[in-house]
């Protein structure tokens, strides 16, 4: 019999929104537990957050160009217009409040006063080896931890279980120790993010493999606008495993300066307050700008380009110490060399199609908080602003309602198909060649799309789905700390979640933001500003469209050429 | 380029074995880039942690050829023997448990103890009241000083060890915090049980002068509440430097109220080679123009309070 | 040509470990080095002070620090713990203007100044850096032949790394170096490098003995007949406690520990009673013996 333990709501997810919809959730007085594939506040995409927006309404003139930023940049207008009304409402009065109660400290001079980066778009910083992410995750994982709110970490998450009508729990995989068991809960937050390891360079990590999108779509959610995937472009390129090193194409602290990018003739081809001086993060330009080199021949997806600090005061450069200790642990100089760069997958705009005033998903007993979410591309501070709003929603929910019914067949079904996985056979195939081939189907398709690469990587991952899957044989059956396991598990959700994302820019009949499909190379806000959504319900796949509003800021054109759009 | 990579799985081996592994050299490779090759492309199912890649998380540090080093930060080298950090169970392979280092800061309250309500944000605080804790606050408790560190490689000690002492010190000095840190240090981490051999230091990934700006403003705190041994041997030490103008090895022991037998062995050893002379512990003999050292002292003493 | 040095010894080469003193003095004087002592200097403070006030810790190496400016440029001492606290605060006090006037605003009653212009060095870097080998090895009378020394370095001659800067990363470390010049063999051992445990041997010493015990039963496991260490706090862990290790951990009792002075003296010809050899806990008569017949080679000579 498989243990079964029992909680009000369960939080699936250690970052940004996870940890903020436990602890509300919490503070609801609803009992939590939260499950974490990796560490709680060391994995995932929240880490990485280099600085935290800092709004204010005081300063119209500011908030004006946030908007515009918040808006047309940074989502392209498939932003939910009014939940951005409301999450900025949080940034203002909730957000640092809540962090700094807990200790944390955003940077200040001598005097006191806040140290921002005073680019167009204000932010703070609070340092921990050059990111702000690190420290305010470390104090929510204390605060968990010191309110004793049940963590299972280094714990997959491989199903949601659902008794019909709605969510009733997931199964878990502490694949420390190899035990399998299940948490039956009144409601189900998923905060699983929205950067995963899906194509060859990725800015996801490891464990990142798109479990949220994937269980949630097998339990019969509806995903919107997943095509809309961003990717990094001046990221390192060697050594392989620093592709997560961002070299900021905006301001850093202490200078309104950023980064520049070269092509391989030495010309410079983008620097952000040139060529992008509304963006806070302008990645949606700086692919385009490197597209055009591409097809110039004078740069590659995977290198051939570089971006560097050289034409900004050394002095200034190595005040921001992280960037230049990475510099340097190369052998470079910062204030002199450029490092060679590669595009990295990165943030995805779509997700779980949810209701922004509960963060419910379509499938009732579920919801969905962070980038995980359609809603919003993400961010520290809008992600905890969506843990918060889905832990007391959940958490409220839960207080009323009975313990769901587990369905037992379906527990003993997913116990089947995880311990399915665990036969040893000398010869393979091995699961990690599986997963490698999905992320270079998925880096194959890369940023230039059409109708016909689409297909070809549908039928591709097909392919691994039934010719790879079925036959993955593990190096051992142990059921500790096994990755081969737990490779085989991502490989399933990877080819889900990959499929899903492909069908949906199959059906996006446009370009826009960092989507561009050379068939459709135009932006098309009569047809497709919208939720582009695609579901699975036994078997089949569903699409819909679900019209976006744009109440406070709408586009000021119908139709341009995609390389022409200023987002 | 070689690696030795030790495997351990404790549900299956009897014990640990190292299995060899041929990897080619990359331009700029990490340790952490030799690891992956091994798992990607050898396809080997080698336990080990890795969740960012980029120095943030922490959760990579290994041993490489004795060293504790974070494998994503740190360059290749020739041939490399890896190891799981020392001083922490091994769940399997490279990965090792970190559920003692969580149950040991679960007991320095690890959390910030307001000593007023908070005021609302920004709240006032200047980057002067927090500068002696900026390297500590870049510690990403990656493990590898507790692994360097002998006190707990002895494995027989109540020593909390440096990445406990460094979250601590982080709190005592922290301006807002009003938890009783010193008693912490003192009697929880044991923070007199350091050594003082800094071979914390030289494998802190983050480059924090961990015995400098997290241990010893923690001894000094613990110094003033303390009774334990370290702190009265501290205390014994001044006054018979004051007393004399040079510290004695006898007066310092009997001061300390140091008369355990099982020193005395040694003491004995000491006195037949003249190393020693009991009755130094009370006499001895004092430096001429002691007055103006003792004066200088005291008044650097006094402006520390 | 005459060296001049200030010279602090600090309290085990005035105490438990007198010999240290007497044979760095014997050793000094084979090369017309003048090591004159500072009068009244007080104390570097150990780990102690350090533990106590910061601000006292700066305060008593700078006194040292100003009496030694008086006398010359350069400042010696024997103890590896004095070493790096001396070295530390000059460094600290060059850099930071408000400790620098501090400090010496506490030296002012007593009519001292602290302004940063002594350089501190272990005796042993006299020996390896100012001399030299040609001086060196023009001295040497009993080359230390087939004699297997385990070099013990104490801590704080090379950690922190912030502090000891060069002398914490050479190819070929001091010790290693002088023991190969005076003809001896390096015994190579994983605990050279590491902590004999003496700041905690009075209050924890099961740490100490269990630290020492086991770099001592490599050193012996890799064929040492000595150990040298330029710490008296490191020897006095390694002689006096050993016969403690002997029953209770991994050292086999009978490893004779010398100061560096010690080494090169034998070598250089000085008598063993005048090392003070006799005075250590753990006795060397093999060692003697074994110097005792060496003969100098042509090829000794430069």
């Amino acid at each position: 019999m498989t243990k079964v333990l029992e909680t009000d709501v369960l939080v699936i997810g250690g970052g940004a929104a996870g940890t903020n919809a436990a602890l509300k959730a919490a503070d609801r007085g609803a009992q939590v537990a939260i499950v974490v594939k990796g560490l709680l506040g060391k994995s995932g995409c929240s880490i990485f957050a280099a600085f935290t927006p800092y709004f204010t309404k005081t300063d119209e003139q500011a908030r004006r160009n946030r908007w515009r930023f918040m808006i047309r940049y940074y989502n392209h207008y498939l932003a939910d217009q009014e939940y951005c009304a409301r999450m900025e409402d949080y940034m203002c009065e909730e957000f640092y409040p809540d962090l700094e109660r807990l200790g944390v400290y955003w940077r200040r001079d001598a005097q006191g006063n806040l140290e921002m980066i005073n680019a167009r778009n204000r932010s703070l910083v609070a340092h921990k080896q050059g990111a702000t992410g690190p420290i305010l995750l470390e104090k929510r994982r204390r605060e968990i931890q010191r309110r004793a709110l049940p963590l299972y970490e280094e714990c997959a998450v491989t199903s949601l279980l659902g008794d019909g009508e709605r969510v009733a729990g997931a199964t878990v995989l502490d694949y420390r120790t190899g035990e399998f068991f299940a948490i039956r809960a009144k409601n189900v937050v998923l905060a699983t993010g929205h950067s995963d390891y899906l194509a060859t360079r990725a800015t996801g990590t490891r464990e990142q493999s798109a479990d949220g999108l994937a269980m949630a779509l097998r339990a019969g959610a509806e995903l919107a606008n997943l095509e809309i995937q961003w990717w990094h472009v001046s990221d390192v390129l060697a050594p392989k495993s620093w592709m997560r090193y961002h070299l900021y194409p905006n301001p850093l602290m202490g200078t309104l300066e950023t980064s520049r990018l070269y092509n391989s003739a030495g010309e410079m081809f983008y620097e952000q307050k040139t060529h992008s001086p509304g963006a806070s993060a302008p990645y949606t330009e700086q692919l385009r700008r490197l597209c055009l080199q591409v097809q110039a021949g004078k740069a590659r997806w995977d290198g051939g380009y570089t971006s560097g600090y050289d034409h900004i005061p050394g002095d200034i450069i190595r005040a921001y110490q992280h960037q230049a200790k990475v510099w340097g642990k190369l052998g470079l100089d910062v204030a002199r060399d450029r490092i060679e760069c590669g595009i990295t997958m990165h943030m995805r705009h779509g997700g779980l199609n949810v209701d922004t005033r509960t963060m419910a998903t379509t499938v009732p007993g579920l919801y969905a908080a962070g980038g995980l979410g359609c809603h919003y591309l993400g961010g520290f501070g809008p992600a905890s602003y969506d843990g918060k709003v889905a832990g007391e929603a959940a958490a409220e929910d839960a207080l009323r309602r009975a313990l769901p019914r587990l369905p037992q067949q379906a527990l003993e079904a997913e116990a089947a198909r995880v311990f399915g996985f665990l036969q040893a056979d000398a010869a393979g195939p091995r699961p990690m060649q599986a997963k490698l081939r999905v992320r270079q189907i998925m880096w194959d398709l890369g940023y230039i799309k059409n109708e016909k690469n689409m297909q070809a990587a549908l039928a591709a991952l097909q392919e691994v789905r039934e010719q790879s899957v079925p036959r993955l044989r593990l190096q051992s059956a142990s059921r500790v700390w096994n990755t081969g396991w737990l490779d085989a598990l991502d490989t399933c959700s990877m080819l889900d979640a990959c499929e899903a994302t492909v069908r949906s820019g199959l059906n996006r009949k446009e370009s826009r933001g960092p989507f561009y499909r050379e068939d459709y190379p135009y932006v098309d806000n009569e047809h497709w500003l919208c939720r582009n959504i695609v579901a699975r319900v036994d078997g089949e796949w569903r699409s819909r469209q679900q019209k976006i509003e744009v109440p406070h800021l709408p586009p000021e054109k119908n139709r341009e050429p995609f390389f022409e759009a200023d987002y | 380029m070689h690696l030795r990579v030790y495997r351990f799985d404790p549900s299956v081996d009897r014990e640990p074995r190292y299995e060899s592994y041929e990897v080619p050299y990359q331009p700029r490779m990490r340790i952490m880039d030799a690891l992956d090759y091994v798992h990607e492309v050898l396809a080997v199912d080698i336990g080990y942690r890795w969740l960012c890649g980029s120095k943030k998380c922490g959760s990579c540090a290994v041993n490489v050829n004795g060293l504790p080093k974070l494998a994503c930060w740190e360059p290749v080298q020739e041939r490399m023997t890896i190891e799981p950090l020392s001083n922490l169970p091994v769940i399997r392979d490279l990965v090792t448990s970190r559920a003692p280092y969580e149950a040991a800061l679960a007991k320095i309250s690890p959390t910030l103890v307001r000593r007023t309500e908070y005021a609302g944000f920004p709240e006032p605080l200047k980057s002067t009241d927090v500068a002696p804790t900026a390297h500590l606050r870049e510690c990403i408790q990656c493990l590898a000083c507790q692994s360097a560190c002998p006190v707990l490689r002895t494995g027989d000690t109540d020593f909390a060890g440096p990445a406990l002492l460094v979250a601590l010190s982080e709190l005592a000095q922290d301006p807002r915090d009003g938890a009783e840190r010193a008693a912490l240090a003192s009697d929880v981490a044991n923070v007199f049980k350091c050594i003082s051999c800094y071979a914390c230091e030289p494998v802190c990934p983050a480059e924090i002068p961990i015995v400098r700006e997290a241990i010893e403003p923690l001894k000094r705190m613990a110094y003033r509440v303390g009774s334990t041994p370290g702190a009265r041997r501290a205390h014994a030490f001044l006054d018979t430097v004051k007393q004399r103008g040079y510290a004695n090895a006898a007066a310092v022991a009997a001061r300390s109220g140091d008369f355990g037998l099982g020193a005395l062995g040694v003491a004995l050893k000491m006195r037949r080679r003249g190393k020693l002379k009991f009755s130094d512990a009370l006499g001895g003999r004092a430096t001429p123009g002691l007055e103006g050292l003792r004066r200088t002292y005291e008044t650097s003493e006094k402006e520390d309070k | 040509m005459k060296r001049r040095y200030a010279y602090f010894p600090g309290c085990s080469a005035k105490g438990t470990c007198r010999e240290l003193d007497t044979s760095t003095n014997a050793v000094a004087a084979l090369f017309d080095v003048e090591l004159q002592e500072l009068e009244n200097p007080g104390c570097t403070g150990a780990r102690e002070f350090r533990a106590i006030s910061e601000q006292l810790h700066l305060t008593a190496n700078a006194r040292i620090l100003a009496l030694a400016e008086r006398v010359a440029s350069a400042l010696v001492v024997v103890c590896d713990t004095c070493l790096l606290n001396l070295i530390e605060v000059n460094q600290r006090l060059r850099e930071d203007a408000a400790a620098r006037e501090r400090v010496n605003r506490a030296l002012k009653e007593e009519g001292l100044q602290y302004h940063g212009k002594v350089e501190v060095k272990h005796f042993l870097w006299v020996l390896t850096e100012d001399l030299g080998e040609a001086a060196l090895r023009a001295r040497i009378v009993r080359p230390l032949r087939g004699l297997r020394v385990a070099p013990f370095y104490g801590c704080h001659i090379q950690r922190p790394a912030s502090v000891l800067q060069e002398h914490s990363v050479r190819d070929v470390p001091a010790l290693d170096w002088l023991c190969t010049v005076l003809g001896a063999e390096v015994v190579d051992y994983p605990g050279a490098t590491r902590c004999c445990g003496f700041h905690v041997v009075r209050t924890d010493e099961k740490i100490a003995l269990r630290l020492s015990g086991s770099h001592l039963g490599q050193a012996k496991g890799n064929g040492a007949q000595c150990v040298v260490t330029p710490c008296p706090l490191c020897h006095t862990v390694l002689d006096a406690y050993q016969p403690k290790m002997a029953s209770t951990h991994a050292a086999s009792g009978d490893l004779p520990i010398l100061h560096v002075s010690q080494l090169a003296g034998l070598a250089m010809g000085l008598d063993a009673d005048a090392l003070g050899i006799p005075r250590h806990v753990v006795a060397c008569e093999d060692v003697l013996t074994h110097v005792a017949g060496a003969r100098l080679a042509s090829s000794d000579r430069p």
